[in-house]
């Protein structure tokens, strides 16, 4: 594993293989996004976590207990698992993470990205997919910060053709964004 | 909040329900196969754990409910998805980890929690119903967009005069966003129902 | 009591999960054999679309996969060569193979199917990313494989994708070089024809490029089978009959003929009737204008341009020596082909130890438009746009034995290693006069 396949995931995930807006992983949790910068950083730490440990525990899982054998309980061991986690994790830190979310952590925890960085992190070897995961997490938390952002600066309703007020234009600002982060990839 | 029978039924606006949903419309609409897939996918995972979640909503504590409902959807998902694997290898394939993904989708989450909670299995099963037929439109028609725009085929099959004018720009990520932006202005423009975001609605991403 | 809602949870999900672990275990009882069924199907689709109908590949059809050579029984089978099935019914063979050309994006992906007796009965692109698709220039191309053995007698190459169909091509003829090498089929014949034409690139460097035949093709006259005429003046090859026997016949640019036979023997001197017979089909060309241009261009008081034969085929074209002060050099002037088979012209002076003393390439002609294609040739050039001042210099006091990669230019890799083809060709031909002075 040299340095550069180490950039290599990492920027991939950030921003040409991007879950949210480019793999279509957890898109919702992103385009509904207007919370502050803050709640945003802070949320998508959470997130990103969720993603670090989830990897951590099913990783092995799926290598030493599924196999090819049991692969059909892979999605439903991945969701106990990932559930679990973030259910532990709300138990530390209820209050905070509840606060941030405006609703319940498990329910914006529990997403696609989470799940598909897991299913396809087992495909890759235990430190790639570690990275992987923080990277993946990262990309998250910028892309659902970027987007909270975005819509606190798209102030003129006006503007916009009545039938695409709402999500029309919220997805095609997602598109822009996507669009521009797949001129990335090589 | 107490709700009546028929706001359950009409309670998901289009626009609301696909915010929730807009990732897994985008990434299963490149293909018609694709979109008729995740459509049954959709409405049959909706559909069970609806019936399962209303008849076992009693018994599940408040403080369990969140994992407990994901967790059923996701026990349908996976038997869905080894059956789509054995009867519809190519569509299984095409639908990859998003298949997977529709196992901790909101809207099926909403659904259970919103409806299948609060309601009898009669309006479970219509709820579902009609959800699950709303999503699998709107992937229909974006898919078909998509597919012959984008990619020049439709049902897999090319489509010989356009194989020159495909706008392959369609059938990539971006296309999705493009596609489905346009179908929910057109649904907005003939339903009336511009879109707001509720302030009180819960949000949570699929 | 957070804990205790905690640990509830987590026994509740347990429950859940046991009870669709347990319905989706009865299940894969259903589902598992099918979905093992399916993947393999995927797998054998496209061997099957090779083969006539009623070919099965159950049970133990893989007799070679790339993923594990050592638990196959065959030997020598090339990198390129992913798997090798063999039909449970005896119908034939079925391999998937890739090739890659210098155009490939990625390798091409190639399915063949090879009946009982050793000829092609099917054979498709499983995936192809050349930048040119060959079957776009020649839509039977791959038609014309089918019902051949492994000579792949009239299979020849698409003008406008040759890199991309010889790879195939190539290709081709080494996945089934691994079945007659285990002795599964049996070889075809090549006839003699075919193993002649197939001897030029190797006997004539002036009628190739990048290692391929290109040639103009001659029409055939009396004896004369066949005939091919370089594109850039350096001669011709001929396949003559001579009663039964087929020989080939060279021909450079000073009218020097070579005839070999099937096994690549030079039999000059027992066929003079043949050399006759090719020489006469053949028109010389001057070059002594040119050359001396290209001579005045470097060496303003070049004089006693004294012509010299060559003896040697390849991309030289005229051979001379000339004197300036007190030093003879001896001027090699070329015409390999380049990018789109343009003719690049270049003259090669070297001093009487056979060290290079000025390469200069008069022309790099790639067409109006090649520079655009070629951006490191580009940056070699001075802003007068056509000397190509560091590159060339590159050539300075290079002889035969320190000739080099170093010279190769990536981004104009087809460019320079013409230059370099010719460059050798230059050596060749001054060896072959300095040891005929001797």
């Amino acid at each position: 594993m040299t340095p550069e396949i180490i950039l290599g995931i990492i920027l991939t995930s950030i921003l040409s293989g991007n879950y949210a807006l480019i793999e279509c992983l957890g898109t919702g949790a992103v385009i509904e996004n207007e919370r502050s910068t803050k709640r945003s950083l802070a949320l998508g730490a959470g997130t990103t976590l969720v993603m670090l440990l989830a990897t951590l525990i099913t990783w092995p899982i799926n290598k030493f207990v599924l196999g090819e054998k049991l692969e059909y309980l892979q999605i439903i061991a991945f969701v106990a698992v990932v559930l679990v986690i973030s259910e532990a994790m709300h138990l530390v830190a209820r209050k905070l993470l509840d606060n941030y979310c405006h609703s319940h952590f498990v329910k914006f925890a529990v997403n696609g990205a989470v799940l598909g960085l897991c299913i396809h992190n087992t495909e890759h070897g235990f430190l790639e997919a570690i990275i992987t995961a923080a990277a993946v997490g990262v990309g998250f938390t910028l892309t659902m910060t970027l987007y909270g952002k975005l819509k606190d600066l798209t102030v003129d309703e006006d503007a916009i053709p009545a039938s695409f007020r709402g999500l029309p234009i919220a997805l095609l600002t997602a598109g822009m964004i996507a669009l521009a982060l797949l001129a990335l990839k090589f | 909040m107490k709700k009546t029978k028929t706001s359950y039924l009409l309670r998901g606006t289009p626009s609301i329900l696909l915010v929730l949903g807009a990732g897994f419309v985008m990434a299963s609409s490149e293909d018609l196969r694709e979109a008729l897939g995740m459509g049954a996918a959709v409405l049959i995972s909706m559909l069970l754990s609806s019936i399962v979640v209303s008849a076992i909503h009693k018994i599940i504590p408040a403080y369990a409910k969140i994992p407990a409902y994901v967790m059923i959807i996701t026990g349908f998902v996976t038997l869905i998805s080894m059956l789509m694997k054995a009867f519809f290898p190519e569509v299984a394939n095409m639908l990859g980890v998003h298949l997977a993904a529709l196992s901790v989708s909101a809207v099926v989450y909403r659904d259970c929690e919103e409806v299948a909670d609060h309601s009898g299995e009669g309006t479970a099963i219509k709820t579902a119903l009609v959800t699950g037929v709303f999503f699998t439109v709107i992937m229909v028609v974006c898919a078909l967009i998509r597919e012959v725009l984008g990619n020049a085929s439709i049902w897999g099959q090319p489509i010989a005069f356009l194989q020159d004018y495909k706008i392959s720009a369609l059938a990539g990520a971006f296309g999705g966003y493009v596609v489905l932006a346009i179908v929910m202005a057109v649904i907005n423009k003939i339903t009336g129902l511009h879109h707001h975001l509720d302030e009180n609605e819960e949000k949570e991403g699929n | 009591m957070k804990i205790r809602h905690f640990l509830i949870t987590t026994a509740i999900l347990l429950v859940i999960m046991v009870v669709f672990g347990a319905a989706a275990f009865g299940l894969n009882f259903i589902t598992g054999p099918m979905i093992e069924a399916n993947n393999a199907g995927a797998e054998l689709a496209p061997l099957l679309a090779v083969m006539p109908e009623g070919a099965s590949f159950g049970g133990d059809a893989l007799i070679y996969s790339s993923a594990d050579p050592s638990a196959s029984t065959l030997v020598n089978v090339p990198a390129n060569v992913l798997s090798v099935y063999k039909e449970a019914n005896g119908l034939g063979f079925a391999i998937r193979c890739t090739a890659e050309s210098s155009y490939s994006e990625s390798p091409m992906e190639i399915t063949i199917g090879i009946d009982a007796e050793g000829k092609i009965c099917g054979i498709q692109l499983d995936s192809y990313s050349d930048s040119v698709d060959f079957r776009d220039n020649d839509a039977n191309y791959l038609t014309s494989y089918i019902g051949k053995d492994s000579a792949l007698a009239d299979v020849g190459t698409v003008s406008g994708a040759t890199y991309s169909s010889t790879a195939f091509k190539s290709a081709v003829e080494g996945a089934m070089g691994v079945l007659i090498e285990n002795d599964l089929i049996a070889a075809g014949v090549k006839s003699d024809a075919q193993i002649l034409a197939e001897m030029i690139p190797s006997l004539h460097t002036g009628l190739t490029s990048g290692g391929m035949l290109k040639a103009e093709a001659v029409a055939a006259s009396g004896n004369i089978v066949e005939g091919y005429k370089a594109l850039n003046g350096s001669g011709y090859a001929f396949i003559v009959k001579n009663g039964e026997a087929s020989y080939l016949a060279m021909v450079n640019a000073s009218g020097a003929c070579k005839v070999y036979d099937t096994t690549g023997a030079d039999v000059t001197e027992a066929n003079v009737a043949v050399a006759e017979e090719a020489l006469a089909a053949t028109e010389a060309v001057d070059f002594s204008e040119a050359t001396a241009k290209m001579i005045s261009a470097k060496f303003a008081d070049a004089s006693e341009i004294t012509p010299m034969e060559l003896t040697t085929f390849g991309n030289v074209v005229y051979a001379c020596s000339f004197k300036t002060g007190e030093s003879t050099y001896y001027a090699f002037y070329s015409r390999p082909l380049t990018y789109g088979d343009n003719v690049m012209e270049i003259c090669t002076v070297i001093d009487e130890n056979g060290a290079i003393v000025d390469q200069n390439v008069k022309q790099m002609a790639f067409g109006e438009h090649g520079i655009e294609y070629m951006p490191g040739i580009k940056d070699l050039m001075d802003a007068s746009g056509s000397v190509y001042g560091e590159y060339l210099d590159r050539f300075n006091g290079i002889t035969e034995g320190t000739l080099s990669d170093d010279v190769l230019v990536s981004g104009a890799t087809i460019s320079s290693t013409a230059v370099k083809l010719a460059t050798s060709d230059a050596f060749a031909a001054f060896n072959s006069i300095k040891g005929g002075e001797q």
